[in-house]
Formats: structure tokens, C-alpha cells, sequence
């Protein structure tokens, strides 16, 4: 449950790419307030089922309830985890609780790192072998399946991942009070945009060779989004640290390569923890040329598809959690971000006019039951 | 054995007066075919990340509730919070199901004595016949 003010009036904030809007110039409850039922059945040690309901606001413009998990686990032993049904998107490190605010000290996952595909689930399955390695515990996982929820691009439109294949594994070591943590997954896609379409086929009929070549580099359908992630986590007493890194490759320009960086560190004091983060998330820009007049109706939308494409944002934030009875928690954090004027790809309606800043204070109570 | 449980209470009490607090002792099955643990495989189970004995049997384990704050203090320094958090991370990531809880040395004794691969903690002077301990932590 949270409230979230956004000082600027030129562009609404929110908390990941599945909501289509957000605060703007005032205060809103939407962006953080979700409620989540989980229930765990227990056959044996051997064999469990999982089950999760969460209501958000997000793509249906609503809080209808969507199942974000349905899956039975088998563990032969303490080595082997298999699971098979709808299980969380495990491709970064924290992404498949990223709903449960009292999970972590911010108030939310930052969108820099997380928002690019907020993947919440998949339908699939994944196999996890551990075991201990030296003096400490190594485990590798691989997860495959498939999409099944919306992303919204803006604009009243939204991108439907459904179908889309999903593949990925990471290998982890715990030691002591370190983590260490490699990931890499990769997204087919599998559906086209709606307002793609229109423009696509105007530059394959246009004539020009050169159109058509970037109908296929623009086109969503069929192309691979690919990342790569390290992460380093250090959680010792009072401290904790963690710093992780992200490299996306892909081969669509509707959609830019781009790497994303996240720092956080928190020091508990009673039951008072702050914290300070940056999250900084860099697109590589790429154009091509139509070989049509740079005015010509179908250049000027292959080149806003371009801009668009764009993902850049930096946040610096600080914040305070404070743990005032169990299982229930109350935060307060002030961001100050900075995007790219160009790019307004992780806020929604942003006015031409937007300077590409806002300043946004968030007020989370979290509670798990 | 009244005037033992007395003699325990009272030594028990002085402990805590003295203010260096009652000695936390893990404890396992005694058929459990484990002898000893280290502090890294006691750390292993209780943050799930390793649910195995040595001895090859699969290892759960058992929180109870007075000594819990005191136990996850002396094993990995964090506070009660600190550890539901944790565990938020991990049950809602459906990695891994938290300790079982019991409310207090009778129950965790009975669970343990009970279950082969059952691992828990006890003030030292609690500990009877029916557990064996693996692991002291030092005062």
C-alpha cells in the first residue's frame, strides 16, 4: 500500500511498463498499492504446490486479480527442485518477488533495471540443481516457457507478449555474507504491435529496397530480446549492499540495446534502516535511412519509432525503512530522476515540453500476512 | 529430578542475571548420524540455502519462538525483521519454506526427537536425552 506524489506536471510517473499511467503534478495511490493471496500446499517434503493471486493497478487499467503463480514443485532431495505450471520470472536477481514490498528495502524495484520487460510470470517450468562448492553453496537454474500478459507502450496501446518464448538460466554462490550471481535469458517475440503494422507495410509497398530492410529491423515479431546479468550482493549485520548490472541486446530497433546499472546500500539502526540508491539505464541509439525524403510521412514515423526506442533514465534516491511491528513496515523515500529529454520511454504522456526531470516522494506501508 | 529442574532453573536464572544471556546449542536427532555441525552448514539450513545433513538425510528446520531473536543474532547478526524479510524474498520467489515454528522447548524437543532430519536450538541447560548437540555458540 503506498502513495506516491510526482512534482512534475508535464509527465506522469510509473512503477513498471505494464501501467498505462500514473501521478502527475499530485499524488496517487496506484502505482504501489497491490494485494497478493499466495497459498503453499504441502503433499510431502518431496512435492508442494504453489498458488498466487495478485491484484495491481497495471495493463487492464484496473486491479482485476491475474494467478501470477500455479505450480507444483518436486524436490527428490535437497539437491534437485523441479517445478511445472506458472512460476515467477526468475531471469534477474529479486524479479519474481518484485511485487512484495516488504521483501525489500526501497519502495519499489526501480523500472531503470527492471521496467525494460517486466515479465511477471511464465508458463514453463525450470529444473534448479545446488549443492555445496568450497565453503559455500552453488546452485544453476534453467527456466522455459512462455509469456502471457501486456506491457503498455503509451499512447493507449499495449504490447501483448503472449506466446512469446522465453528461455534463460543463471548460476549463483552463496558464501557467507556474499552472493554472487550470473544470469542470461532470451524473449522471442511473437506478436506485432497494432500501430506497427500500418507502417510496416507502407515501407515494404514504398518501393524503396531501403524501406523494406527497415520494415524487417523495426518489426517486433519474431525478434529476440537477449540479457545478460551479473550481480553482487553483500549482507553482513547492520549492512547491506548490493550492486547489479544488466546488458540487453536485441534485434529490433523499436526496441534499443542498452545496459542498466543498480547500486543500493542500507545500514539498520533499531528498527530503522536508510538507505541511498542510483540506478542508471543507457539505450544505444540506432537509426537507419528509408532512402525516402527525411519528410516523407513513412521517415518521420520509422524515425519517431527510433527515439522511442530509447530506454535512458537515472535515479538517485533515499529513503528510510522503518520496521515498526512484525511482518508490517513503513517507508518513506525521495527520488530525484533524470531521463534523456528525448526519451520518455519509462514515464507515460509526457509533454513535448518535459526538461526530462522530476522529483517523486513515495510513502509505502507494507505488510505480509 | 525436581530438585535437578530447580538447580537448573536457578543456574539458569543466575546466567541471565549476569547479563551474558542464556547458551544457545543446536540440536539434532541423535539418529540422525550426525555428531558435529559448522557454523556454515547451521547457516545453510536456517537461510535455506542448503537443506541437507551431512550424514545425507534432508535437513528442516525448527524456530522457537522465545530463543529466535537471540539464535538469528548470534548466527548471522540480523534482527527478527531483518529475517521475516528474507523470507518474504524466498517464499514469495517459491524457493524455499521457512523453519517451522514451534512455541517453545517442550515442542521443539518433541519435534526433533520425532523427526530424523529435524535440526533446532535450545538453551544448553534444556537439552535432554531425547537430542544430541551438534553446535555451541560461544559466549
Amino acid at each position: 500500500m503506498g502513495g506516491v506524489y510526482n512534482d512534475s506536471d508535464r509527465v506522469e510517473f510509473v512503477r513498471d511498463l505494464s501501467q498505462p499511467s500514473g501521478p502527475k503534478g499530485g499524488w496517487s495511490s496506484e502505482p504501489d498499492t497491490s494485494l497478493g493471496i499466495q497459498v503453499n500446499l504441502r503433499h510431502s517434503q518431496q512435492l508442494e504446490a504453489a498458488l498466487q493471486l495478485l491484484s495491481r493497478y497495471d495493463y487492464t487499467s484496473n486491479y482485476d486479480p491475474r494467478i501470477t503463480w500455479a505450480f507444483a514443485k518436486y524436490s527428490p532431495d535437497p539437491h534437485w527442485q523441479l517445478r511445472v505450471g506458472r512460476i515467477g520470472y526468475d531471469a534477474f536477481i529479486l524479479s519474481d518477488s518484485a511485487n512484495v514490498g516488504y521483501a525489500f528495502l526501497p519502495v519499489r524495484q526501480p523500472i531503470e533495471y527492471f521496467g525494460t520487460l517486466a515479465l511477471a510470470h511464465l508458463d514453463g517450468g525450470d529444473a534448479e540443481y545446488r549443492s555445496p562448492v568450497g565453503a559455500g553453496v552453488f546452485s544453476v537454474k534453467l527456466f522455459a516457457g512462455r509469456a502471457d500478459e501486456e506491457l503498455d507502450v503509451g499512447n493507449n496501446e499495449q504490447y501483448d507478449l503472449k506466446d512469446s518464448r522465453v528461455v534463460g538460466f543463471n548460476l549463483n554462490y552463496h558464501l557467507g555474507a556474499w552472493y554472487f550471481r550470473l544470469g542470461g535469458s532470451e524473449i522471442e517475440l511473437s506478436q506485432e504491435l497494432d500501430s506497427f503494422e500500418g507502417l510496416l507495410a507502407g515501407l515494404r509497398a514504398s518501393g524503396s529496397a531501403a524501406a523494406a530492410s527497415v520494415a524487417d529491423d523495426i518489426a517486433l515479431d519474431g525478434s529476440r530480446v537477449v540479457n545478460w546479468n551479473a550481480a553482487v550482493v553483500f549482507d553482513r549485520g547492520a549492512l547491506q549492499a548490493q550492486l547489479l548490472y544488466n546488458k540487453r541486446q536485441t534485434d529490433t530497433l523499436a526496441f534499443a540495446d542498452g545496459a542498466a546499472i543498480y547500486g543500493l546500500l542500507g545500514y539498520r539502526m533499531g528498527a530503522f534502516t536508510p538507505y541511498m540508491a542510483v540506478v542508471d539505464g543507457d539505450a544505444e541509439f540506432a537509426r537507419r535511412d528509408t532512402g525516402l525524403p527525411s519528410s516523407h510521412p513513412l521517415s518521420v514515423a520509422a524515425e519517431r519509432v527510433f527515439r522511442e526506442a530509447l530506454f535512458e533514465q537515472r535515479t538517485v534516491m533515499v529513503g528510510v525503512r522503518y520496521d515498526f511491528m512484525p511482518k508490517a513496515d513503513l517507508k518513506i523515500q525521495l527520488e530525484r530522476l533524470e531521463a534523456n529529454s528525448s526519451s520518455t520511454s519509462f514515464m507515460r504522456s509526457a509533454d513535448p515540453d518535459w526538461g526530462g526531470e522530476a522529483t517523486i516522494v513515495s510513502v509505502a506501508l507494507d505488510f505480509i500476512f | 529430578m525436581r530438585y535437578l529442574l530447580i538447580i537448573l532453573l536457578l543456574s539458569t536464572s543466575m546466567v541471565n542475571a549476569s547479563g551474558v544471556g542464556a547458551e544457545l546449542v543446536v540440536i539434532v536427532n541423535p539418529e540422525s548420524g550426525v555428531e558435529q555441525l559448522d557454523r556454515t552448514d547451521v547457516i545453510n539450513i536456517y537461510m535455506g540455502r542448503f537443506q541437507k545433513l551431512p550424514s545425507g538425510i534432508s535437513a528442516f528446520p525448527v524456530d522457537v519462538a522465545g530463543d529466535k531473536s537471540v539464535f538469528y543474532q548470534q548466527l548471522v547478526k540480523k534482527t527478527l525483521p531483518e529475517i521475516q524479510s528474507y523470507w518474504a524474498r524466498l517464499i514469495f520467489s517459491g524457493r524455499a519454506s521457512p523453519p517451522r515454528q514451534a512455541q517453545d522447548s517442550e515442542e521443539v524437543l518433541d519435534i526433533i526427537s520425532n523427526n530424523k532430519g529435524a535440526v533446532g536450538y535450545l538453551d544448553r541447560s534444556l537439552v535432554d536425552e531425547r537430542v544430541r548437540v551438534v553446535l555451541s555458540f560461544p559466549q
